[in-house]
């Protein structure tokens, strides 16, 4: 029996092996258009009464095969859904038109850049740092120097920051206490194995 | 009572199914009162002129767009044709003409949408709605009962597929129908397992066929993947006969879908979506915390509410199978019963794509979105709650008393991770959803206890009466979303002809040309048009339309919109003589006179728009790049030349034609007849879409069609008059019906085989 059991487990890990092997496949497929960006990007949230700010780092990921001299525009977006974008501008402001974080830049010197700025949007947010060719249009594919790097953040409030804080605390202690008895009945109900239909 | 009850127990598979298809009617059957149909078509109230016939209409569902202006339009269009005794696989009034048929997401030759070609719309719609739902359940009941389970665990297994959040938010989009084979390819790969003979071969053949019919290609790829690992996983130990019996199958499946594959295959590499996704495609994945929208559906609110907070939207992150499968779930994987491990791993890596847990080491996307996953973590969690459901039913001794610590330890852990989300995002969800979130968790909290309290009664007594109170407890968790999530509206908001695209269509009888209007509405009131939204437009058109500032298309596929065709090089090019905008827009330009003004919108005419065919007398060839930016430089006028790709003839230089004409004489989707004088040499331009499958023939003679201004048709022609047919037959279509009756043949031979004498030492 043990050894049934074993050898399911083992023919199912080599079938999912070979399925994902056969899936790395299609990285691959778009690895041969666009190379990998050099960038880190990392985003922060700090939550505030009514709002949260966020800080975005862009920074530079050593690496040998990227031609660290022509130059770029750099961008980052927030993405309105799948048609639509935001641009942060060199002053910190969201524009609806394309509009450059910075301009010219090289691989060679690059200098981490620190973006930061208020969100009163609550709920999750989308953004895309893109490098594109100096001057071009950064919504053409074509212009793209590297793939594009996508980060998502989370906009929560706190509850210590809710107006109405006690009701909202009366509420939650009252589901923690419906959770808990919901728990304390399952656990109650008895292991007694019943008859075995033999 | 008593006798029902009793041929139930005589009949209990024919007694389930006829139980799904009463739930799928009982779920969804108010769209087919007298007045009503399950539509999103109150979408198309959100805009003029539409909204001016209703105004402050709340539609019920916006983010069912797609079947708004994509799926039931196409589904008018082909109804249309059919009727008119023409197989539609040309639409000439969207993206100035694009392949129909070989756009898979039209899905002619799948059953369910003959439904709307042969009844009225209305009924139609619901109907092929009630269909998706009940064919998933009883595909997903067929699989249980193929490998053996209870017929209660097995029902239970199929009204968690049919009713799991994935069919219900995509079940007016060709998608949901791909989902229906996920269940039926495993069981007909189960057939040609346990069964000797032909027969099964043939079967597992069609279920591939029709799953490529089902519409979308992405679906259909990933169940075939799914499957193939399910065969590799049944094959340990059969034999390389199963192996061989199965590649058999696809193969001939696959040559059976010819028809619809090698038509979608030269389209596809003629359309924008794989230009862009073959250089990138987001790595667009949902956050862990996002699953605790498998047990409350709408936790971060939804379309419906128009309250929504969560990531990306509501459709890409549901996946829930209701509650009872998590309850059961542990009881499945401990009982180490039949396919646990496969199933159970295939979750879990489905998850880890889905939920991003790679992310931070792989930073592209897969050619399949990731949000397209969700099928590999429904189906087999679906699977697993039945097999739990099954294991107490069937196998007693197994229950050990690790079992049950291990369903009060699962519950548990449930309910302290709602619990701790909720308490972490009470403060954020309090704006304003429209069903309380607290109310939410209370329904959660309930179900989940009373699936639990159930499943131990189960493991703790004999008898199937827990089995039947967990169903139905299952039932209750999967109705919010089923219920609400898909509107039935009044049929009177079924595409009526506000006054504003009635007055379009009698200009556009006086003064022939193509419109600007919303995307793809002009294939409903007989105009042609350019603007469109699909998942393939034809790349060409895409690229020479689009300027040089260009908006955001982040997943390749998308909208062809009115602002971008309207600020085009090729606007007059392409023979927009009309243009339907809000009212409180004004256009200002040469060439463009106010027609129309009314409380619904406003009507533009273009006296500076081209003939759709015309005559030339220079021709210039260049490369793409080249032609590219001679339009965008707006330095060619394309009244005196063509811009040709390729030159298969010589080019002309002349400057003058005198006496040059051209007449559409007929217009048809797959023909077009135009007489054509001039007393020079010229080229017959045609603005309508360049592509494969289109011959010419100039006075019964064919002459080729050479690519003109990057996108559209032209053809040479001698000094004199002429009669110019274009007709469209491609080959891929011609080809594909051949490969496809031959491997009909093949599958009904093998079907009508005789069977073998069972072999004395088979397999089981």
């Amino acid at each position: 029996m043990r050894g049934m059991a074993s050898d399911v487990w083992r023919r199912t890990v080599a079938v999912l092996v070979a399925a994902l092997l056969g899936g790395t496949a299609a990285p691959d497929f778009s690895e041969a258009a666009l190379a990998s960006a050099p960038f880190t990007v990392s985003v922060a949230v700090s939550s505030e009464v009514s709002r949260n700010t966020v800080t975005a780092v862009i920074d530079l990921r050593p690496t040998g095969a990227l031609d660290a001299t022509e130059p770029f525009d750099l961008y980052l977006m927030q993405l309105q859904g799948f048609q639509e974008a935001l641009f942060m501008t060199a002053s910190g402001s969201w524009s609806p038109r394309p509009a450059s974080l910075l301009q010219r830049i090289s691989l060679r010197g690059f200098a981490p850049v620190i973006v930061r700025w208020t969100e009163g949007r609550l709920g999750s947010i989308h953004l895309l740092v893109v490098a594109a060719r100096a001057g071009s249009d950064p919504l053409v594919q074509a212009n793209w120097l590297f793939r594009p790097v996508l980060r998502e953040a989370a906009m929560r409030r706190r509850l210590a920051d809710a107006p109405d804080r006690r009701r909202a605390t009366w509420v939650l202690v009252g589901l923690g206490a419906l959770s808990v008895l919901a728990i304390g009945v399952v656990v109650y109900v008895p292991r007694r194995r019943r008859v075995s239909i033999s | 009572m008593v006798r029902l009850a009793a041929l139930v127990r005589a009949h209990p598979d024919a007694a389930s199914v006829v139980t799904l298809i009463l739930l799928s009617f009982l779920a969804l059957s108010r769209g087919l009162l007298p007045g009503k149909v399950l539509s999103a078509a109150d979408n198309l109230f959100l805009v003029q002129p539409w909204r001016s016939l209703a105004p402050g209409l709340q539609p019920g569902n916006p983010l069912l767009s797609d079947a708004t202006i994509l799926f039931q339009p196409w589904l008018i269009y082909a109804a249309g044709e059919i009727g008119q005794g023409r197989f539609p696989l040309w639409n000439p009034h969207v993206f100035a003409g694009s392949p129909f048929f070989a756009n898979p997401q039209s899905a002619l030759l799948f059953p369910l949408t003959w439904i709307a070609l042969f009844l009225p719309l209305a009924p139609a719609l619901t109907l092929i709605a009630i269909s998706k739902v009940a064919s998933a359940g009883i595909a997903m009941y067929a699989f249980l009962r193929v490998r053996t389970l209870h017929p209660l665990a097995a029902l239970m297994g199929a009204t968690s597929f049919m009713f799991s959040g994935l069919l219900v938010v995509w079940l007016q989009w060709s998608y949901a129908s791909t989902l229906i084979f996920f269940p039926l390819l495993f069981a007909a790969v189960e057939w040609v397992r346990a069964r000797d003979g032909q027969r099964p071969i043939a079967i597992l053949a069609l279920v591939v066929a029709l799953d490529a019919f089902a519409g979308y290609p992405q679906g259909f790829l990933l169940g075939l993947v799914a499957a193939s690992a399910w065969v590799l996983y049944l094959a340990w130990g059969s034999g390389a006969r199963f192996l061989i019996r199965c590649g058999v199958a696809v193969a001939l499946g696959l040559l059976l879908a010819s028809v619809q594959l090698l038509p979608f295959i030269e389209y596809a590499r003629h359309s924008a979506v794989l230009a862009y996704r073959a250089g990138w495609l987001p790595p667009m994945h949902a956050s862990l915390r996002s699953a605790v929208n498998l047990l409350m559906p709408y936790y971060y609110g939804g379309p419906t509410g128009r309250d929504y907070w969560g990531e990306w939207n509501f459709n890409e992150i549901t996946a829930s199978v209701g509650l009872a499968p998590w309850v059961l779930l542990p009881v499945g994987l401990l009982t180490r019963r039949r396919d646990t491990a496969f199933f159970g791993l295939m979750t879990f890596s489905a998850a880890a794509l889905y939920y991003g847990a790679v992310a931070q080491w792989v930073d592209t996307g897969f050619f399949i979105i990731s949000f397209r996953l969700a099928p590999l973590i429904v189906f087999p969690l679906c699977v697993l709650g039945a097999i739990g459901m099954d294991a107490i039913l069937t196998a007693p001794r197994r229950l050990t008393p690790w079992i049950t610590t291990a369903v009060k330890i699962g519950f548990t852990a449930v309910v302290v991770l709602a619990l701790l989300s909720f308490m972490s995002d009470y403060a954020t969800m309090r704006e304003g959803l429209r069903i309380a979130g607290p109310l939410q968790y209370l329904y959660f909290l309930s179900l989940l206890t009373a699936s639990a309290v159930l499943t131990l009664a189960g493991i703790r007594e004999s008898g199937s009466a827990w089995a039947l109170a967990l169903i139905l407890v299952q039932l209750a968790s999967l109705a919010p979303l089923t219920a609400t999530y898909n509107p039935i509206i009044d049929t009177r908001l079924l595409y009526p002809t506000p006054p504003a695209v009635a007055q379009l269509q009698d200009e556009a009888g006086r003064a022939p040309g193509r419109v600007l209007m919303n995307p793809n509405l002009a294939m409903l009131y007989g105009l042609y048009g350019v603007a469109g939204y699909d998942g393939m437009i034809p790349r060409r058109l895409n690229e020479v339309v689009r300027p040089p500032q260009s908006q955001l298309n982040f997943v390749g596929s998308g909208y062809l919109s009115e602002v971008p065709i309207f600020l085009s090089p090729v606007r007059d090019l392409l023979g927009i003589r009309h243009i339907l905008v809000p009212p409180d827009v004004a256009l200002d330009g040469p060439g463009l006179s106010l027609h129309y003004q009314a409380a619904d919108g406003r009507i533009y005419r273009n006296e500076s728009a081209l003939p759709r065919a015309f005559v030339v007398s220079r021709a210039r060839c260049l490369g793409d790049e080249q032609t590219l930016q001679v339009i965008r430089e707006r330095a060619v006028d394309f009244r005196r030349e063509v811009l040709l790709a390729g030159c298969a003839t010589a080019p002309l230089a002349s400057n003058s034609l005198s006496n040059a004409t051209a007449v559409i004489e007929h217009y048809a989707p797959h023909r077009v007849v135009i007489s054509a004088a001039s007393d020079h040499p010229g080229y017959l331009v045609l603005t309508d879409t360049w592509f494969p499958g289109w011959t010419a023939h100039v006075d019964g003679r064919e002459s080729p069609i050479e690519r003109a201004d990057y996108a559209f048709r032209a053809v040479r022609l001698e000094p004199g008059r002429h009669e110019v047919e274009f007709r469209y037959a491609p080959g891929s279509v011609r080809l594909g019906l051949v490969l496809s009756v031959l491997a009909l043949i093949a599958i009904v031979a093998l079907g009508w085989w005789p069977r073998r004498p069972p072999n004395p030492a088979g397999e089981s």
